[in-house]
């Protein structure tokens, strides 16, 4: 068929017409997807975008010694998210009956309404959580959550602090350190859907949850166990109103452990403040030791030089100073060990009140320490508005000063270390979430309180107050003690003036005597009616000092160790051989050829043990003990403790994992499990022993 | 014998080329869906291709002739099922549209669009009356109007659309004089103008210049004016004969953003999910609008918008440049055939399939009515598949039958 002109001018109409239409089509398509782009892609963002915050794992709180003070446990809430009347009616009903409430109150009680959401109830047990999510109706949710748990229950819960129910520091050191516990939230891209319900698109996090780093402390959870165990006896045996007590490393500045007890406290657990370093109080007698470092410095006084004491009560600018006792002529070393107010102020006066308030300066006393806990008080060490000598005499002898327990033992820590203030720290170290340790804190020397020679001279002092003066409560058979009580009167704000019969007792000392690794104090607000520190807060430091040493038997191989320390080696003395990994015959030859004699629990296999460890020195014929055990078994057999020391003993112990109960001091003479027998798990072993 | 390699190869692939792009795209629309029966919706598509694909090779194995001997047959049949759907059809959001066999439906409007447009080539082919002749329009335009009213009467206005567009189409190809096309259609859109008085007057002015331009004769200037002042008269009293949605539908065409949360809602989503699309698309399966049930109906109606969000321009201009394959196609088929029959049946059908696809379009991309007419060959739906391939076997057949009379 030809096409005739008018049809071929129809068709091209058609055509143009069509053609037409495409190009709008084309130019719109353009129009949007190019021009208009940026403003719909925002427009997408907006209306269907959003983020969620990821909650972070918070960092891990371990002890010095690995042990996990604080941890994450994950646990269920229940939210309700209705979609509409009649899931809301349901999930109502089925709340009222798994919480037993009565009928029809659930929708008001929660506030339920569609399309919102409530929580219900937040943190539920394991078991709800199982038949929740087994039968909750629709609109019903569980969210897991992470929960604080402290696997040590109580103890150091109050350097630890607490966290809300968001999981956010609240105290201590949760608070403290918060933002490196807590890590960096992450941000999920989530997805709102037309009905604004929300997607979770997993794979879309826009940023990452950082996990909390975990911290290590220098703390050492059973010192922080014996420490709160005893100032609690303490406080209840002394009939005291509270206690506080602080323990440091003073060759590094760790701080061991750091408590208060009160029994009027409402929650000990979660205490708004951490009084060992928060509060401050007139140390008292115990500052007499700084005054010393000072007086020692200058030359003033040397060990002997003597004055007079006054028999007791001496006039000052018109006013009195008391001593508890009548003393006559003492030498410098015996006022330190009587603790002579008299004596004291003596010599204070003639050295000058400015030179004492220096050496306390030195000594960090009335400045933070910076340690990192919350809510550190400075102190006062403040010169008095004028100087008088019964001014001095009340600063030399730890009045109108303020001190904080952490200072006290950090001070201590100084004299014990031979003049160093080490600054007191709280972190050993980071840990990442690949367990790496990050930066290990190093131990920071803040400066040089006293001479060397003159700290050396301090340390026989205290350790004479311990032997012979007013601190002989503290005198232990276990492990050598020196320091310095205070007994100090407590002042009534108010009446602007000292209570007459409220002290603050205190011991502030450092074990080993001889070679120092802890020092500590231990303060007793109002001990009633004994209310002497020698005789309240000394014993307490004593029992500490002595479980901490039963703990630690390596570190306290007292005469041994210190007779290496110091090179002496006479012919009598061996040292001990590395036997572990040898096999019986192999170690007792190793053992003989040093004039050592060996003890075992067994008459064969290899040795995985040993008591001492080697380069110990030892006097001839002394023991060296071992414990052997068989290829391919793990059980180790009880050894023949008799005749072995309470420190012996509790080494092997500590080693076989066996609970010591000790009578009796002195040698071993009797023991419940025979030896021989295989030990099993938390073995307790019953310990008789009698000094030879 | 049919000689296959004579078959127009290039418009079956492109037909064939936008038939799995819309599976595609119905598996992308439903993929993130709950429901997980509305998730296999693309198998029931794919199933129904098939149907298609071999409702299309009966067609081309069928003579040209056996369509155009049928078609009043056929076109009875078809208002049969139009009005039986009123009475036995299963109801679905309000209307009586489908017939349901088990899983299947059958919407008879869409046969309809099929059968009517034989009907109408049959008789504009072969009629002797003059072609300006008022019994030949009065004919058509009656044959236009059964199946279109009992389609209003469903309600299904989108698709009722197609008749009137179609019968115009057919009218103007088979030769009407534009200056009556312009008589005719002027009181429609005289119609629309009226809303508002100052758009009616501005229409005016246009319209007499036009007149007075073509210079038709006095009487039919005339009558032309009073047809147009009367229907614009009457527009109040249609406005308020209108259903709710309707109204709505076109007040929100007027201003989507009158009511962004609801009647708006829609278009404003379609036109973000394909601006947002941006030239290179958010790619497959992951057109957030989509995914994120922003987009209504976008397995059927806001098909494109799934496929401008995840595939971007290049995506949409694919499928845009495969209708305009169809369209010169059909044009080209039309202008070679011999027969009068098969020629208006072409342009008939690409008449259909280009409307459906500017309508479609046009309401994704903001510039037409939300009308609920399905995207040809795209949107899911069994019947109007079938029939979209149907339209196009009646195209290759044509084609590879060009000489028959």
């Amino acid at each position: 068929m030809k096409r005739t002109r008018q049809e071929k001018v129809r068709l091209g109409f058609l055509f143009v017409l069509t053609c037409c239409f495409f190009l709008v089509v084309f130019l719109r398509l353009v129009h949007l997807q190019v021009l208009l782009h940026d403003s719909y892609s925002e427009v997408v963002d907006r209306q269907s975008g959003g983020t969620v915050t990821i909650p972070s794992a918070r960092g891990v709180i371990y002890d010095r010694n690995g042990r996990v003070m604080a941890n994450n446990v994950y646990q269920s809430s229940v939210y309700a998210y209705p979609e509409n009347r009649k899931e809301l009616n349901d999930i109502a009903r089925y709340i009222e009956k798994v919480w037993n409430l009565s009928p029809n109150t659930a929708k008001k009680q929660f506030g339920l309404a569609p399309k919102r959401f409530r929580w219900i109830k937040r943190m539920i047990d394991d078991r709800l959580a199982a038949r929740i999510e087994k039968e909750a109706p629709p609109g019903l949710h569980l969210r897991q959550e992470a929960q604080r748990v402290y696997p040590m229950g109580v103890v150091g819960k109050q350097i630890l602090g607490f966290t809300d129910i968001d999981n956010r520091g609240q105290s201590g050191l949760e608070y403290a350190w918060d933002s490196v516990l807590a890590g960096q939230k992450g941000y999920a891209d989530i997805r709102r859907d037309g009905l604004r319900r929300t997607f979770k698109v997993k794979e879309k996090a826009l940023v990452k949850p950082i996990p909390g780093q975990s911290v290590v402390l220098t703390l050492d959870y059973r010192m922080q166990e014996i420490v709160e165990e005893e100032l609690r006896n303490a406080v209840e045996k002394y009939n005291a109103k509270s206690g506080m007590a602080a323990f440091i490393d003073c060759n590094n500045g760790d701080i061991l452990a750091m408590a208060h007890f009160d029994p009027s406290e409402k929650h000990p657990e979660r205490p708004v403040k951490l009084r060992a370093v928060t509060d401050r109080w007139e140390p008292g007698s115990i500052f007499k030791a700084f005054t010393a470092a000072a007086l020692l410095d200058s030359g003033l006084v040397d060990f002997t030089d003597s004055t007079y004491c006054e028999e007791g009560k001496w006039r000052c600018n018109n006013r009195y100073l008391h001593d508890d006792k009548e003393l006559g002529w003492l030498s410098f070393r015996q006022i330190m060990e009587l603790s002579s107010n008299i004596g004291v102020a003596k010599y204070a006066i003639e050295l000058g009140g400015e030179k004492i308030i220096e050496a306390a300066r030195r000594f960090g006393l009335g400045e933070k320490s910076n340690c990192g806990l919350p809510g550190e008080t400075s102190g006062k060490v403040t010169p008095p508005g004028r100087w008088s000598e019964y001014n001095t005499a009340m600063v030399a002898i730890g009045h109108s000063v303020a001190v904080s327990a952490l200072q006290m033992a950090a001070a201590f820590g100084a004299i014990a270390n031979g003049g160093e203030l080490l600054r007191p720290r709280f972190i050993l170290g980071h840990v990442d979430s690949e367990g790496c340790v990050m930066t290990g804190n190093r131990c920071e020397i803040i400066r040089r309180t006293m001479e060397r020679a003159s700290a050396d001279t301090l340390r026989a002092i205290l350790r004479g107050v311990v032997q012979r003066g007013t601190a002989e409560a503290a005198n232990s058979t276990v492990v050598s003690i020196a320091g310095k009580t205070g007994t100090a009167q407590i002042y009534d704000v108010e009446n602007r003036r000292y209570f007459y019969s409220k002290y603050m007792a205190s011991f502030a000392g450092f074990f080993p005597a001889e070679q120092p690794l802890v020092a500590g104090i231990v303060v007793i607000e109002k001990p009633h009616p004994i209310h002497y520190g020698g005789w309240t807060a000394a014993p307490a430091f004593r029992k500490i000092a002595e479980r901490y040493a039963v703990l630690n038997p390596d570190l306290f191989t007292s005469s041994e160790r210190i007779l290496a320390e110091q090179g002496s080696h006479d012919e009598q003395t061996a040292e001990v051989p590395n036997l572990i990994g040898r096999n019986l015959t192999n170690a007792e030859q190793a053992v003989f050829k040093e004039g050592l004699m060996l003890r075992t629990n067994r008459s064969d296999g290899l040795v995985i043990w040993q008591y001492p460890q080697p380069d110990h020195l030892l006097f001839a014929g002394d023991e060296v003990i071992v414990v052997t055990q068989e290829l391919a078994s793990d059980d180790v057999m009880m050894l023949d403790l008799k005749g072995l020391s309470i420190r012996e003993a509790s080494a092997f112990a500590s080693f076989a994992n066996i609970k010591l109960e000790i009578t009796g001091q002195g040698q071993v003479v009797k023991q419940s499990i025979r030896p021989g027998t295989d030990i099993t798990d938390d073995a307790v072993c019953k310990l008789a022993c009698r000094s030879i | 014998m049919l000689g296959y390699r004579e078959l127009d190869w290039k418009l079956i692939g492109a037909v064939l080329l936008l038939s799995l792009i819309g599976i595609l795209l119905i598996f992308a629309a439903q993929h993130h869906a709950d429901n997980e029966y509305v998730r296999h919706y693309y198998l029931r598509q794919s199933m129904w291709l098939v149907i298609a694909l071999a409702v299309f090779a009966a067609i081309i194995h069928s003579p040209l002739r056996l369509f155009d001997y049928t078609a009043y047959l056929l076109y009875g049949v078809s208002v049969v099922l139009l009005i039986l759907v009123l009475f036995v059809g299963t109801p679905r959001m309000g209307a009586m549209r489908w017939f349901s066999f088990g899983p299947m439906n059958l919407a008879p409007a869409d046969i309809a669009k099929v059968t009517l447009l034989f009907a109408m080539a049959r008789f504009l082919a072969y009629t002797k009356l003059p072609v300006a002749s008022k019994r030949r329009l009065a004919i058509s335009a009656m044959l236009t109007a059964v199946p279109m009213m009992l389609i209003l009467k469903q309600p299904d206005l989108g698709t009722s659309l197609v008749f009137p567009v179609m019968l115009f189409g057919l009218w103007f190809w088979s030769g009407l004089s534009p200056l009556y096309m312009i008589l005719i259609l002027s009181p429609l859109v005289s119609l629309v103008a009226a809303s508002h008085w100052v758009a009616w007057a501005i229409y005016f002015v246009v319209l007499l210049t036009f007149l007075f331009m073509l210079r038709p004769g006095f009487m039919f200037g005339v009558v032309t004016m009073a047809a147009n002042l009367a229907f614009g008269m009457t527009t109040p009293f249609i406005w308020n004969r209108l259903a709710d949605y309707q109204k709505l539908r076109i007040l929100t065409f007027l201003d989507p953003g009158r009511d962004p949360r609801g009647a708006g809602y829609q278009i404003i989503q379609s036109k973000i999910a394909i601006g947002s699309g941006g030239i290179m698309g958010k790619g497959f399966l992951n057109g957030s609008q989509t995914r994120l049930d922003f987009l209504p109906e976008r397995h059927t109606d806001f098909i494109f918008s799934v496929l401008g969000e995840e595939f971007g321009l290049w995506g949409a201009l694919i499928v845009v440049a495969l209708f305009g394959f169809i369209f010169y196609r059909a044009v080209a088929i039309a202008s070679r055939c011999r027969s009068r029959f098969a020629s208006n049946v072409v342009i008939g059908a690409a008449l259909i399939l280009l409307f459906q696809f500017f309508i479609n379009i046009g309401m994704t991309l903001g510039f037409m009515p939300v009308t609920g007419l399905a995207l040809p060959f795209l949107s899911y739906g069994g019947t109007s598949l079938v029939l979209s391939w149907t339209l196009v076997g009646v195209m290759v057949l044509v084609d590879y039958r060009w000489q028959e009379y």
